[in-house]
């Protein structure tokens, strides 16, 4: 009778010792988790911000003067007479440095 | 023996019992707390331990972007860092707040002594200098200074600098737009400023909890304009370059889509770094296509003409008498700058013929004229929504001069601005539609999501479509050889439009500026398919002031490149131009006829020397001569009006060359609605009594069999539609 009771009392105590360390394991694995996506995140952020940037500084590669600029000048191109133009279907609108 | 052990055992099972009796009394209690603890305080502890670990993220609004129709950036807020000071952590440091600040000065271009001032202060937070460069902010936060911190905030940068800097304005320091679409759309693109609750650890490390916001939740959305970034810069170079070489004061140039009514450039001169507009005055920051009310002059009378048309005040191919170059009205005299007798009215648009122009106006009448100007959009903001439009100045027709009817009618007595004028053109270019300015081609939040979307919306109908198309015919007359315009025309490319020249008004001594002008040119190309429509305004031009002279030009380098860029087919052999200049050669025979070259049937070739025919049947005589002389046939015309019979019959085979008799009989072709909402508008006072007195349109003379024909066609067309 004595021997069962303190079987039983045995595992009681070693369920709940399991239990609490499988909650304390949860939970610590839960909060790691959390530092884990805040710098993922604060990573993230960081990436669209460094993405625009860098589109800012494409866009400004890409002013209108300064392409004219170095086609004429260092290209040594020059505008096609209008007969010469012949017109294909245009790109699709191109999406830069959105941050998406 | 049995005795001793009874006891040990009543002992033991009294142990055991007081034992169980207390751990279960303990047990009891624990749970009691327990219950107390998760069930009973709950909501206050909850609350209590929340306020320990959980505080507010400020998840600060970013300015959303800018991009042209294509996606290329126009203004764009990114990150920068700002230089912050803590005055009394620095002398609790043991810093010296002068030798700081000359330190900080030095890397940030400041005024040290300004700077050591505010240092000194007993304040815990200063600003040094907000919205850095990334160097400056690298070389400060290298230098570890004791109290000096960096946080980040938004800036706005506009990459293009000067591109379109009016219509885009610019937003301050604080993220809040100040002028043009910065301002218009703030609310659209500001954003707001978000909380979100966020576990932090005892180091105030942010631990990621389910609360959390994404951190572009207060995010401003992004808006894509219909602007071409392309043809902005071909508009703004061009511009500048006609602003210099004409020594002008300054000008404006708009770029439409006839068709959906987007706007593809606004261009003013002189302009200015969006990315520091303090350094100039409002002179430049002024958005002038708007907000500059200016006299259109010649550039009216296409409006004018239209309008008549419509309201069959005059004929297509009438012919009026333009006083050989002065008209004189009560003590005012009207005057042309050529001595011209009698001409059609697409004459009087390529020649730009004041006195044409009034005779017109005074023949559509007061009413008529008002009415016409104010449904081609004149005296009335288009509805851009950009801050400080303009309406322009078109006086209610009962407050009228007597005088105004017939200058109103070439442009002068009324005020416009650019971006007026340009719609007021492109409705003849789209068919008589009057669009509603387009903008805004489509607004997106930051998950990508499309929250408003342009939509191309018709205001009116202010002409019928065979008007606009007759004027259309007309204005092409004007880039042709001998037009004034012919400077705008473009090879490969039929170009329509019109220029105009005015003196501007003198504010100080009254009347007109004996040597201030306005030149301009408006028009669109290609004039069979337009697909750009363009007014081009310079302001007080020194070297020159003929819109022909100044503003043509630059409005045929902007729309020939502007129309290489869309990839607009141009005629293979330029041999478009040469039609442009045949056809002005023939204009006084065939420009006006309504809808003859849209409807002429084709010759069709049968075999050598033979031709079939065309079905001339209702067609006035000026159309039919037109249609026979092309399948070359040789006419002869009997009686008045339209044609009642033909010899040979529609459609037979004739020979080449052949004689065609065609029988006119007094019946009319229906005419053109009047203007309004394509009703017929009665009372227009002065009407038609004043139409035949104040036109004095006579019949053609001649000896032709043409000019005989025309005859018939007598130009005085009563509102009824009567010809003749």
């Amino acid at each position: 009778m004595t021997g069962r009771f303190l079987t039983h009392w045995t595992i009681a105590v070693f369920a709940t010792a399991l239990a609490f360390i499988v909650h304390l394991t949860l939970r610590f694995e839960n909060i790691r988790l959390g530092y884990d996506l805040a710098k993922a995140r604060s990573q993230q952020e960081q990436l669209i911000e460094q993405r625009r940037l860098l589109s800012l500084e494409a866009a400004t590669l890409r002013q209108v003067d300064r392409v004219e600029t170095v086609a004429r000048g260092a290209l040594g191109m020059d505008v096609a007479p209008a007969p010469r133009v012949i017109a294909v279907n245009r790109p699709a609108a191109r999406i830069s440095g959105r941050a998406q | 023996m049995n005795d001793r052990s009874t006891a040990r055992r009543r002992y033991m099972r009294m142990r055991i019992a007081f034992l169980t009796s207390l751990v279960f009394g303990l047990a009891l209690a624990v749970l009691r707390e327990a219950y107390e603890l998760q069930v009973t305080r709950a909501p206050q502890l909850k609350e209590k331990a929340e306020a320990q670990y959980l505080r507010d993220l400020s998840l600060a609004p970013k300015r959303g972007a800018i991009y042209d129709r294509d996606g290329a950036e126009l203004a764009v807020s990114v990150d920068v860092d700002s230089i912050w000071a803590n005055p009394r952590q620095l002398r609790k440091a043991g810093g010296d707040p002068r030798a700081i600040a000359k330190q900080l000065a030095a890397l940030l271009e400041l005024d040290a002594e300004a700077l050591a001032e505010r240092l000194a202060s007993d304040r815990y937070f200063v600003w040094v200098k907000r919205r850095v460069s990334a160097a400056q902010g690298k070389a400060v936060l290298a230098s570890k200074l004791p109290g000096i911190s960096a946080s980040e905030e938004a800036r706005r940068f506009y990459p293009n600098r000067d591109l379109a800097a009016h219509l885009l304005g610019f937003a301050n320091v604080d993220g809040q737009g100040i002028e043009g679409l910065e301002l218009t759309l703030d609310k659209t693109l500001r954003g707001s400023l978000r909380k979100s609750p966020a576990v932090y650890d005892r180091r105030g490390a942010v631990v990621y909890s389910e609360q959390m916001l994404d951190g572009r939740a207060g995010q401003g959305n992004e808006v894509t304009l219909t602007i071409d970034k392309t043809l902005q810069y071909i508009a703004q170079h061009e511009l500048e370059l006609a602003v210099r070489t004409s020594e002008a004061h300054a000008g404006s140039v708009v770029v439409i889509d006839p068709v959906k009514g987007e706007i593809l450039a606004i261009a003013n001169y002189p302009t200015f770094n969006l990315n520091d507009p303090q350094r100039v005055g409002g002179a430049e920051r002024r958005d002038r296509a708007i907000t500059d009310r200016f006299e259109p002059g010649s550039t009216l009378k296409p409006f004018t003409m239209a309008g008549a048309l419509a309201a069959s005040a005059i004929s297509p191919t009438a012919e009026i008498d333009c006083e050989n170059g002065s008209l004189q009205i009560g003590e005012y005299a009207i005057r042309d700058t050529h001595h011209w007798e009698r001409l059609t009215p697409a004459e009087i648009l390529s020649l730009s013929s004041n006195i044409g122009a009034a005779k017109i106006g005074m023949a559509l009448g007061r009413a008529g004229l008002h009415r016409t100007l104010s449904r081609f959009g004149f005296g009335e903001a288009t509805g851009s929504g950009l801050p400080g439009e303009t309406a322009g100045i078109l006086r209610p027709y009962q407050r009228w001069y007597p005088m105004d009817a017939a200058t109103i009618a070439f442009g002068q007595g009324m005020s416009t601005t650019t971006l007026q004028l340009v719609f007021a053109m492109g409705a003849l270019a789209n068919r008589g539609r009057l669009m509603e300015p387009l903008l805004v081609k489509r607004v997106v939040d930051v998950h990508g999501q499309v929250v408003e979307q342009g939509v191309p919306r018709i205001r009116r109908q202010v002409v019928p479509e065979h008007v606009a198309r007759m004027v259309t015919d007309m204005l092409v007359g004007v880039t042709g050889e001998g037009g004034t315009g012919v400077e705008a025309a473009i090879d490969g490319y039929l170009v329509a439009g019109k220029t105009g020249t005015a003196q501007k008004a003198d504010y100080i001594h009254g009347g007109y500026s004996k040597d201030k002008w306005t030149s301009s040119f408006v028009g669109f190309a290609p004039a069979q398919k337009p697909r750009l429509v363009m007014a081009v305004v310079i302001d007080e031009p020194m070297i020159a002031h003929q819109g022909g002279a100044i503003a043509a030009p630059a409005f045929r380098r902007i729309m020939e490149a502007s129309l290489r860029h869309l990839g607009v087919p141009a005629d293979a052999n330029g041999t478009l131009a040469e039609q442009v200049r045949a056809r002005r050669l023939q204009a006084p025979l065939e420009a006006p006829a309504s809808d003859t070259a849209e409807a002429a049937p084709s010759v069709a070739v049968t075999g050598e020397g033979e031709v079939r025919v065309p079905n001339l049947i209702g067609r006035t005589a000026r159309e039919a001569l037109v249609l026979a002389r092309r399948s070359q046939f040789s006419v002869t015309l009997q009686g008045s009006g339209t044609v009642s019979a033909q010899q040979p019959a529609a459609l037979t085979v004739a020979a080449r060359g052949g004689k065609l008799a065609l029988t006119l009989s007094a019946q009319t072709p229906e005419r053109g609605v009047v203007v309004a909402h394509g009703e017929h508008h009665e009372g227009d006072e002065g009407g038609n009594a004043t139409t035949a007195a104040a036109l004095d349109l006579l019949p053609a003379q001649g000896h032709t069999p043409a000019n005989a024909a025309a005859q018939s066609l007598v130009s005085v067309a009563p509102r009824g539609g009567q010809d003749g």
